[in-house]
Order: structure tokens, then sequence, then C-alpha cells
């Protein structure tokens, strides 16, 4: 995956004649520039966000704002690196919209087999009794809740290198910001994530 | 160095976006410095508590879907732009800005009183009458228009004098013959436009339904009704709308528009069974001589070749031999 910028280079000719018909109006040519990208648009979501509703209006927004800037697209930019970057923005905003829901307390009960609220700490520690699957999901869980305590930013760094394995040069470009910044977002994610996960981590 | 760049370059080590001097920098430091070395210790435990962490799969359904909704939504503002853009184009090649401004209100006015005029003049027509929905309950009063979206342009708060735009829904009440072409009219508008599917799968039931019953043959299908139900079959996502749609538009084939919906079918459907109608109804002995033959027969060879489905891939061949 780290390579798709680079590989999108490769691509350049194809990329711009379907660029050029879908300017003109050919709704063919823009479908076929619509799938050969948006697997990864969505993967990035995905990463980014933890349902795929939120995935899919994610998907949504960054396609139909390709859709209503294609026409002024005057090819300054690789197409690749234009699309990422409104992919980054939208998220950043979707994140921005919901942010007053993504923020769970780590402390947030749980409830037992027996429907009684158990500190989601007690849950994970205690895992003698708990077979392995529901020990990886319950972690997979804690992880997912640690993520929501980061900033948007932070969050989205961590992801598209972390789950996506983009190299920080490129998320510099789709950030639109120094490859320090991005070097900073993802040492305070990581610092604040270690700090969170710091009991399970042993 | 400072030991705090150290621990940065722990981190970065592990994502592998060290230089390689920097690498060697940071071996030659682990080597000497136990502090780090317990840092570099539980940095791995920590990205394999991560490796815990499922993100969502991204899986074929949720892409399809994602496709088929963003086409809607595209189509929908294509049609919006394109009637917006020809009346612009027209008043820009013709006349100064002040006085298109002034045309404008004056076109504005006219199209209401040909709505008006024609609105009204239904009711008196034998077989079709059209009114406003008294009974309906969301109206503000009995038959009264719905007002929404209001926005507040100015306010003189000296004088009270207000400005601001509003829209108005009025319900209405059609009643008619399914054979009536106005009534196909707003079927075909149902089919493309309304939201709720079983709506959409009763307006494709019905024009398909009229469409079997006239006796002198196939009936012409009107352009406007022809497009709802190609849009319909390419981009609606419910099943059962889609299937009525195929059903319709294969006794107008080899109509061209038709034959690409169906080829569109082939490419990009997901049900198996609506790309087995495709295949079964696009008959090439029917095509001869004419360019989309050739269209035709490429999709059938590529489905042969390389479609998902075994069950595609043999009747595609079987379509092929057919006319080998």
């Amino acid at each position: 995956m780290s390579d798709t910028l680079r590989n999108s280079g490769s691509m350049l000719a194809n990329d711009t004649e379907l660029i050029m018909q879908a300017q003109r109006g050919n709704m063919n040519a823009f479908e076929q520039l619509v799938q050969r990208y948006d697997k990864r648009v969505l993967t990035i979501a995905a990463g980014y966000v933890s349902s795929s509703d939120d995935a899919k209006d994610i998907y949504q927004e960054v396609f139909f704002r390709v859709y209503k800037g294609l026409p002024k697209f005057r090819f300054e930019s690789e197409f690749s690196t234009w699309l990422f970057r409104i992919t980054t923005n939208v998220c950043l905003s979707h994140r921005m919209r919901g942010r007053k829901h993504a923020h769970t307390s780590l402390d947030q009960n749980m409830n037992d087999e027996e429907g009684r609220p158990q500190a989601l700490k007690e849950t994970l520690t205690d895992q003698t009794t708990a077979d392995q699957q529901t020990h990886d999901s319950e972690i997979s869980a804690r992880v997912e809740q640690a993520l929501k305590t980061l900033s948007p930013r932070q969050r989205m760094v961590f992801s598209l290198r972390h789950d996506d394995g983009y190299k920080l040069k490129e998320i510099a470009v789709m950030l639109k910001c120094s490859e320090g910044a991005v070097k900073r977002y993802l040492f305070e994610a990581t610092t604040r994530l270690r700090k969170q996960l710091k009991e399970f981590a042993v | 160095m400072k030991h705090k760049q150290f621990k940065e370059w722990l981190q970065l080590s592990l994502y592998q976006e060290l230089s390689e001097q920097e690498r060697t920098i940071l071996e030659d430091h682990l080597l000497a410095c136990e502090s780090c070395r317990s840092e570099m210790q539980e940095l791995k435990k920590f990205h394999e508590l991560l490796a815990y962490r499922r993100p969502l799969e991204i899986q074929e359904p949720l892409i399809q879907d994602a496709r088929r909704t963003l086409r809607l939504r595209i189509l929908a503002e294509a049609e919006q732009r394109s009637l917006w853009t020809k009346l612009r184009g027209v008043m820009d090649g013709m006349i100064s800005r002040p006085v298109q401004a002034a045309l404008a209100g004056t076109a504005t006015l006219a199209v209401g009183i040909l709505v008006g005029y024609l609105v009204f003049k239904f009711p008196t027509e034998n077989n079709f009458t059209l009114a406003r929905l008294s009974s309906a309950s969301t109206a503000m009063d009995a038959g009264e228009p719905q007002i929404t979206n209001i926005r507040f342009v100015d306010r003189n708060a000296q004088s009270g004098d207000v400005e601001f735009t509003f829209e108005t829904i009025t319900p209405m009440h059609i009643r008619g013959n399914v054979n009536d072409e106005r009534v196909q009219k707003v079927l075909a508008r149902a089919l493309v436009s309304d939201q709720n599917a079983g709506t959409r799968l009763r307006a494709v039931n019905m024009i398909g339904t009229q469409m079997e019953q006239k006796s002198n043959g196939v009936p012409k299908l009107e352009t406007e009704i022809k497009t709802a139900l190609i849009t319909a079959l390419l981009h609606d996502r419910n099943l059962g709308v889609r299937r009525e749609a195929i059903n319709v538009l294969k006794n107008y084939l080899p109509d061209p528009a038709i034959v690409h919906a169906f080829l569109n079918v082939l490419a990009n459907e997901t049900n198996t069974g609506l790309k087995i109608t495709a295949i079964n109804s696009l008959d090439l002995s029917k095509y001869e001589n004419q360019p989309m033959n050739q269209e035709i027969l490429e999709m059938l060879k590529n489905k042969a070749k390389s479609d998902d489905n075994n069950y595609i891939r043999i009747k595609a061949k079987l379509a092929l031999q057919e006319v080998q």
C-alpha cells in the first residue's frame, strides 16, 4: 500500500485520458476513475472510522466532491494526490462533526454475563475464563476506544501509517503539511496510545 | 544527540522510517544505553498489542453498495445541472445581463401561468383527474400548500417590511388510466426518484402491465419512460425493481440504448439472474451488420472467459456457439 502514490505515476497517461473524458461529461470515464481508486479511499476511511456506515458516508462525500471539482482539475498535481487529499480532508471533517460522540471514556462500563455493569479494565485483565477469540475481540475493542481519544489529525496520521502503510512523506503530501509535523503527530499519537494501553502491553 | 531524539527514532525505526545512517547511529546507541533498550522492548510489545485491532474489512458488497449510491447521487446532480446549464447557455448567448434578469422573471411568470393552466384544465378531460389532495394531513390546512425551506433575505425593523424565499409542496391527487401518457410520466418519475422501494416496484409493475396489455403488438416506449426504466435497471439498489425493469425493457430490443444498458448489466451487475436475462435477451442474430453486434460479441467473449460465475461463463459460451 505504501507505493500507492508512486504507483499512480505509472498510470498517469491512463488517468489523464480518463480525467479529460470525464471533464467532457463522459460518465463511463468517471466511473472507471472511481473504480480505480475507490477501494483505497474506502480503506483509508475504514482505518479512520469504526463503522461501515461512516466509511460509506466518507466515500460518498469524497467522490461527490471529486465529481464537482473535476471540471476545474488542471493537472497541477497527480489525480491520486488530489483525491487522497480530499479523502483525508473529508475524514478529518467527518470526525469533527461526530467528535462529541467519538470520545469514549476508558473507564466506560460494560456488562458482565449476567448483565451487571463491570469495568472494562476488569473484563480485559480477567482472561482466565474467556476463550481466545473473546480475548482478542475485547483487546481490539480496547485499542479502538484508545484510538478515539486521539485528536483527528493524530488518528488520521496513525491510521494512514499503521493500518494503511503509507510512508510519512506521502502522508505529508496528503495532509498538506511538513514531514516533521507528520512525525510529531505520529509520535504524539503513539505516546498517548501507549499511555492508554500501558497495563495491557505486558 | 539528545536522549529524546533517540526515543523518537526508536518509534520511527519500527515503521522503517529511518535512513541507513540514522539506523546505524541508533543501533550503536542501543548497545550502550540500557534505558533505550528497555524502551525498545516496550514499544515492540505495544505494537503486538495493536495487532489485535481489526479495522473494518472492505468487502465487495460494501463497495458495490457505495458505487450504486454514488451513481444515483451523481445522476440526480447531473439532471439538475444540465437543465440549468441549458437555460443559461441560451440566455448568455442571446442577451445582455440586465435584460436576462428581467426575462428570467417574465419566463418564471409565464411558466407559472402555463402550469396553472395545465393543472386546472385536466379535471375537465375524460379518464384523467388531477386535484389538490384536500385530506392531506401534512398540509397546513386542508388543500393548502406546505411551506418549506424558508430563507430570510431582508428585514426592515422600522417599516416592518420583510423579504424571504420559500418552497411550497402541494399535495395532489391523480386519477387516470395507466395507458394515459401523463399517468405514465408520473409513474416514470416515481420510478427514478421515490425513496420508497415499494413505490418504485409498483411503478415499474404498472408500466410493465400496461405494456403487456396492449393488444396491437408491443406498444411504443416513450423516451422518458425508457430512460426511467434504464436508470432503474442500472442504478436502483433494489433487486426487485431492477428485475422488473429488465423484464419490461427486453421487449424493446434491439433499441440501441437498451442494448447498451444490457451490456452494462453484463459488465457491472452483481446479480446472476439479471445477467442471465441479459444474455438470453441479447440475440446476436438480430444485430447482423450493426455496429452493436461487435460490442455484444466482445462482451460475451469477455464473460465466457473471465466472469466470476461459472454458470455465466457457460451461458456466454453457449450464446457464442449459437452464432458461430
